[in-house]
């Protein structure tokens, strides 16, 4: 909390710019204590002091319960009047804004179903969401409809989905020391994530419901196993659509048939489908002419934080140095920022 | 009552899956879908008195119906925040949803008024009192609010939380700030929770006038879903309570459904019924179990409450229905079909013994066993229902010797073409299969004519092979 009060009064505006005309924001952290509430606290103060109206929701944060009782050194989101929440009606207490209820959205969660209400105080909000893509655009459209002017998703910890560019239009990704205390990992498995969020966009449409799609000079060919595509792989696809969850099981199953794929273009239908170890990603890269995503996500900046929850705090500079060093050979361009200045 | 399963197979739940509700209240008496009962008469007569009317009205003012609908929409599940007045300070959120309510009854009221004034158990009635209680500034936004005009302290403690906000954001997180913060949002917490209090306290002389509210809904709801249907379907209000027994040219959506995706038409079946057995026979493949799920199926609908797909329908006042028919198993108990049969006829007549009037319907009944003693068994069972005063049974069957104990009976006609050759040679044309063929309707017979003999007529017209056919008539 105090953390927060001292980015109240330092008046930095640097978020503001990243996000400039990005509609709906997804702050997503690699870990808990990444420093993704500072990130949304600047954000919203960054807003707010320009007049914007702002609506606030986040991912579904389902058996986190007990985080929230023991953990109370993590600062909370704060508000000024006029924000429109949209959170789980058990978790309204953990806050201290004066609330106007707007709606109850019959969206259930662990922590009762989910309410939209107007601050009329400044105050502290907790944030929950809905779990499912189809709700939360439920809940941004409502946000929408209450009169916001931005709408900015706080992504659950490790959760990866709300990249999920159906839903937003922008990404921010935090990462900090409390990921792991070996900082050569977390800066590569930072950099890793952000090569995801930044894969280009296949340009392609898809037009089946299937597990798989080959695009070929022949035609288009469809299956939901891969076996069934072996005539049509062997003859050369351009492009192979996978249309659901890329996991590491996937790629055992593409890695099985890589002969056919030496020539095939591969696309996730967005980075948040792609479920999979950063090997096997790699070797997939390597086996075919690479991954590409139906529809892209804009990543807007990567933010690090040295400070860890646990203890094994990193040297700042260090760490700023390596992700940017990391990011660079997995040929990401997003900007960096310690969550210090941030 | 039928069980669930045979709800589904006589065609009760694609009736009730047709009826479009637009209140979880209207939804809620649709699942506890339940024969009107002894005493209930009175009620029967004005749920069915209602859906007519609404039909009428649906005819004659279609924009009024879909304004009405419009506003039911909406509504959602209140009662247990309701039940929550008296009990206990109401949340926020639950303040929200009586709000919303109250404003929705505000709008439903005048909308339906002209209506309600002809329907039985239907009038919504505003409560301007308990609005102004929950929206004491008339805002009639659909928000909800802890107004400051509640309480001078609560609004002397927002100015108070105001001014800090300014202070703050012009010294920054000094700890003796932020500690004030903290106090003060506490504070507002505390007096927020003690005018919900007392809101709550002034809504319980509502308490009942929302409850009523929402069971007016929910009966307005459903007569109106049923009403639709009628509407659409051209079912019709049978008369429950009469002497009589007597629907005709029923017909059952289920199975229309089937049949017209295959071009088919439902061949409407009409039945008179007598104080002990009708027995209806009728060749192999000729409808006899369609008929009788078709009654069954308006039967249920009648003493639920809905009007019946036919042409005219009156029937006594109904205390229960009991099927067994032909597709009934007993595979968990571990007995055989043949035994699992008989032990469920028992508990029937158990259960049915010291009842009002009770509609029994047999499908086939003990065809598992051999013709000489299942035909016994149909005789028996025909017997006995004919020395029940309450029983009303239909026993569909094609062994010898039933129908002469029927007080009616009843033939499916059965194959239209008598010569089995002509018969195969238009079939084999593609003049369609053997459905379009058959007679189903069903016609009043004298008690001792046997059921036909189209059996063999039928395997011939099909095409079976000679080798076996003409082993058959020798």
């Amino acid at each position: 909390m105090a953390g927060f009060f001292a980015a109240l009064k330092k008046g930095h505006f640097v978020i503001y710019e990243l996000i400039g005309g990005v509609k709906t924001l997804s702050v997503i952290g690699m870990c808990k204590n990444a420093g993704k509430t500072t990130v949304l606290n600047s954000a919203i103060l960054e807003c707010e002091e320009r007049g914007e109206t702002l609506g606030l929701t986040s991912i579904g944060r389902d058996g986190e319960r007990s985080d929230l009782v023991t953990n109370t050194k993590k600062p909370e989101i704060f508000v000024k009047e006029g924000a429109v929440i949209a959170t789980a009606e058990g978790l309204v207490p953990y806050g201290d804004v004066s609330r106007e209820i707007l709606e109850k959205t019959g969206i259930p969660t662990p922590m009762g179903e989910i309410i939209i209400f107007r601050a009329r105080s400044s105050g502290f909000v907790q944030l929950g969401g809905a779990s499912t893509t189809q709700q939360q655009k439920q809940l941004r459209d409502a946000l929408f409809g209450f009169g916001c002017t931005r709408v900015l998703i706080d992504g659950a910890i490790s959760r990866k989905s709300l990249g999920n560019p159906a839903l937003a239009d922008g990404v921010i990704l935090s990462s900090g020391a409390s990921y792991d205390p070996d900082m050569e990992k977390t800066a590569a498995d930072t950099a890793y994530i952000a090569s995801l969020f930044s894969l280009k966009e296949a340009g392609v449409t898809v037009s089946g419901g299937t597990r798989f799609e080959a695009v070929t000079e022949r035609g288009r060919f469809f299956a939901d196993e891969l076996n069934e595509l072996t005539e049509p792989l062997k003859a050369g696809a351009e492009w192979l659509i996978m249309n659901g969850a890329v996991t590491d099981m996937t790629a055992r199953e593409l890695l099985n048939s890589a002969k056919l794929l030496k020539n095939t273009r591969l696309a996730a239908m967005d980075a948040s489908r792609l479920l999979l170890k950063k090997e096997s990603f790699d070797k997939l890269t390597r086996f075919t002419r690479g991954f590409s995503v139906i529809k892209s996500t804009r990543l807007l900046a990567v933010t690090v934080n040295a400070f860890s929850a646990y203890g094994m705090h990193y040297d700042a500079d260090e760490f700023i140095k390596k992700v940017r060093a990391r990011l660079a050979e997995a040929g990401v361009s997003a900007q960096v920022l310690d969550v210090k200045n941030a | 009552m039928l069980d669930n399963e045979q709800l589904q197979k006589i065609g009760f739940r694609f009736v009730t899956d047709s009826v479009e509700l637009m209140t979880p209240y209207g939804e809620e008496l649709k699942r506890r879908a339940r024969f009107y009962g002894k005493g209930e008469e009175k009620e029967l007569e004005r749920e069915q008195e209602n859906i007519g009317k609404l039909v009428r009205l649906i005819g004659e003012k279609p924009e009024k119906v879909n304004a009405i609908l419009r506003l039911l929409m909406p509504v959602k599940d209140i009662r247990r925040s309701i039940g929550a007045i008296g009990e206990r300070t109401l949340t926020e959120v639950e303040l929200f949803e009586i709000k919303r309510f109250l404003l929705q009854l505000e709008l439903l009221a005048p909308e339906t008024e002209e209506a309600s004034r002809a329907l039985h158990g239907i009038r919504i009635v505003p409560l301007p009192g308990a609005l102004s209680v929950i929206d004491p500034d008339g805002t009639r936004s659909p928000s909800f609010y802890v107004s400051d005009r509640l309480s001078e302290r609560l609004s002397e403690i927002r100015r108070e939380r105001k001014l800090l906000d300014e202070e703050m954001k012009k010294y920054g997180n000094k700890e003796e700030l932020v500690i004030r913060r903290t106090r003060i949002a506490a504070m507002e917490e505390d007096e927020n929770a003690r005018v919900r209090g007392e809101i709550t306290e002034r809504l319980v002389p509502y308490k009942e006038a929302l409850l009523e509210n929402t069971a007016a809904i929910a009966r307005l709801d459903f007569a109106l879903g049923k009403a639709r249907l009628a509407e659409k379907t051209g079912a019709v209000m049978p008369r429950v309570g009469s002497e009589r027994f007597a629907l005709t040219g029923m017909t059952n959506p289920r199975y229309s459904a089937v049949l017209s995706e295959k071009g088919l038409e439902f061949m409407p079946v009409s039945l008179l019924l007598e104080r002990g057995s009708v027995v209806i026979t009728g060749a192999n493949m000729g409808g006899k179990s369609v008929a009788i799920k078709t009654l069954a199926l308006n039967v249920t609908l009648a003493m639920c409450g809905y009007f019946v797909f036919a042409d005219a329908a009156e029937l006594p006042y109904m205390d229960d229905i009991c099927m067994l028919s032909e597709d009934r198993e007993d595979v968990e108990s571990g007995l055989s079909t043949f035994g699992g049969e008989m032990k469920a006829f028992d508990a029937m007549l158990s259960a049915t013994r010291n009842k009002g009037n009770v509609l029994v319907l047999l499908d086939e009944f003990a065809r598992g066993t051999n013709p000489f003693e299942g035909a016994k068994l149909v005789k028996a069972a025909a017997r006995l229902f004919n020395e029940r005063t309450n029983t009303f049974a239909v026993i569909a069957t094609h062994f010898d010797g039933v129908s002469r104990l029927a007080k009616l009976h009843f033939r499916v006609a059965g194959l239209k073409e008598n010569d089995p050759e002509t018969l195969r040679a238009r079939l084999a044309s593609g003049a369609g299969d053997l459905s379009k063929f058959m007679d189903y309707g069903l016609y009043p017979v004298p008690p001792d004519e046997e059921p036909p003999r189209d059996a063999v007529k039928i395997i011939k017209a099909l095409g079976v092979s000679r080798e076996y056919t003409d082993l058959i008539d020798n």
